[in-house]
């Protein structure tokens, strides 16, 4: 009796480390980079490293505001394009997903090709998009980029898309029909509300990923357009010592994402998930 | 009102209209103008005017021991770190099965590395791996990490922290499928946790450990961010995987020819796990 009642405390608890433990292990890079971009110079480079220390702000500022640093251009970069990114999918998606459900044109075949898109690496594509651009001037362009971004994304939201309009019952549509609504009226009164929860998880995933995307704007790209993740890895090579800056600099091109999955964290799981299975 | 029937009857093809005019424009043209440039002697320095080569692209490619190197090295990443994030997705996966508070919040903290750019991730690792002030320099010990001897071993242990979450992911939501009946009946008939585990678990789940698998393995074959950040395909040719070498034989050597050449062979490759995958998922989608 008195066993048992022991291993009730300890199990739960060890539990309780186990879980702590994985968090902190896989954690460990974002959680050890913000560490040190509030640290001071001096803080960052003695050994052994303090754990506890008077945090700063100038590494922040620096990457911010002080001359010679492009961050806060790459940064806008960035959010123009997966913000635009995120709606050219929506906007080709939608109604491409409305129309393989409710018409099933092709019988699948559509789905499945763009689907299997996502399966080839983007790097084939660099190289014939890379001389095209050049052509049509599109070449570190934002519209370039979210062009391109759009084609890697479009094979998950477009997953995404159809799961949600095959859940919908299809009373409500037909009684619209009855009532004499046109296809885009009701695709944008009657089908766009009741599938927001889908609409939000393909725009979430959409944006994370462009804005974590390196290869294209790597190769698409030369100053103008640059995002944070080419603008970042840029960062160390050119100021391989300010590392406080680096830091800093990563922080605030990781923090975006994590506020918005953190945000969305209820739909996450089942998002992703939903996304790469069905 | 006949026009606005027939419009109707149209519609279904206008709503694609968008999603094919983006395929054509950004897959189509591509792919063949690939194939053209394939044929051809496209370098940097004949950009304007480019001789036709026949294979000569192809046989260089297939020649080149660069090129197998890469293979050989993207295969073995590929294979060992799906390996062992399959292993670790599915040991989390059940131990995250059961009653927790909170735990909604604990998956999405297990989540947060895939949600963390690849490329970003390599630079962490620059700073957290530096010889000087690294964090993890320190708490392991002191070790140069960054140099050509342990070099694989950190990117394999780099793309198992960030990438072990998605097979978890998976695992998952395939052990949320698993009816509670046969564990019950399990139960009555005095199995055993590793019973449990071989008889019914692993054999209800195994579909979602091929997916896994197939996408895990599929993705790090692939890899080119958080690689070319950290090692830039070296030193050497040690670190390069096959899309490093495909983004340098076309942008720092210059060989357009070549580059596509070697992605056509990629495709034509990756075409059989592809038609695989989708005979799966069009019985997915039937079903």
């Amino acid at each position: 009796m008195r066993k048992r009642r022991a291993s009730s405390i300890i199990a739960p608890a060890l539990r309780w480390i186990v879980t702590l433990a994985i968090l902190l292990v896989f954690n460990s890079p974002i959680l050890g980079t913000i560490i040190t971009s509030f640290k001071t110079k001096a803080d960052i480079s003695s050994m052994p490293p303090k754990w506890i220390f008077h945090p700063v702000l100038e590494h922040y500022q620096n990457v911010l505001y002080a001359f010679g640093y492009d961050f806060p251009k790459f940064f806008q970069n960035s959010i123009v394009v997966s913000l635009g990114t995120s709606l050219l999918v929506l906007a080709v998606c939608l109604p491409a997903a409305y129309s393989i459900v409710r018409y099933d044109v092709g019988g699948g075949r559509p789905l499945i090709f763009v689907v299997s898109l996502r399966l080839l690496p983007v790097v084939v594509f660099t190289v014939p998009i890379f001389i095209l651009f050049q052509y049509v001037r599109l070449l570190d362009t934002r519209i370039g980029l979210i062009l391109m971004n759009s084609l890697v994304s479009l094979p998950i939201a477009l997953l995404l898309l159809v799961g949600f309009i095959q859940d919908l019952p299809r009373a409500i549509e037909e009684a619209a029909m009855i009532d004499g609504a046109s296809t885009p009226r009701l695709l944008w009164h009657i089908v766009l509300p009741l599938i927001l929860p889908g609409l939000g998880a393909a725009t979430m995933l959409t944006f994370v990923w462009t804005w974590n995307e390196y290869l294209l704007s790597l190769v698409l790209t030369l100053r103008k357009a640059t995002t944070v993740t080419v603008g970042a890895s840029l960062f160390v090579t050119a100021w391989e010592v300010q590392w406080g800056e680096i830091a800093a600099a990563i922080t605030l091109s990781v923090i975006p994402t994590l506020i918005f999955v953190m945000l969305t964290q209820r739909h996450l799981i089942r998002a992703i998930s939903f996304g790469f299975l069905k | 009102m006949q026009q606005g029937i027939s419009l109707e009857h149209k519609m279904k093809y206008i709503l694609l209209l968008p999603l094919a005019v983006m395929l054509l424009l950004l897959i189509t043209f591509p792919t063949i103008y690939s194939w053209y440039l394939s044929f051809h002697r496209a370098v940097l320095a004949n950009y304007f005017e480019m001789p036709f080569a026949g294979l000569e692209n192809y046989l260089r490619v297939l020649t080149d021991s660069d090129f197998w190197h890469s293979v050989w090295f993207s295969i073995y990443y590929a294979t060992i770190v799906s390996l062992i994030e399959l292993f670790l997705g599915f040991s989390i996966a059940l131990f995250f099965n059961r009653k927790m508070p909170g735990k909604t919040l604990i998956i999405s903290l297990f989540l947060l590395p895939m949600m963390v750019s690849p490329a970003l991730l390599g630079v962490m690792f620059r700073l957290l791996l530096n010889d000087s002030v690294g964090l993890f320099t320190y708490l392991l010990g002191g070790v140069s990490f960054l140099t050509s001897e342990y070099l694989i071993p950190v990117l394999i242990v780099i793309d198992v922290l960030q990438w072990t979450p998605f097979a978890f992911l998976i695992l998952y939501s395939g052990l949320q499928t698993v009816p509670v009946e046969l564990y019950e009946a399990a139960a009555i008939d005095g199995a055993s946790p590793s019973q449990n585990l071989f008889y019914i678990t692993v054999p209800a789940v195994a579909p979602f450990l091929v997916i896994a698998a197939l996408l895990r393995w599929l993705d790090s074959f692939k890899v080119f961010d958080m690689v070319f950040v950290l090692t830039g395909g070296g030193p050497g040719i040690m670190t390069t995987s096959l899309s490093i070498y495909i983004y340098k034989m076309a942008f720092q050597t210059g060989d357009f020819g070549r580059a596509t050449a070697a992605s056509i062979l990629v495709l034509l490759a990756f075409s059989m796990p592809l038609v695989a995958f989708v005979r799966r998922a069009r019985r997915g989608i039937n079903a």
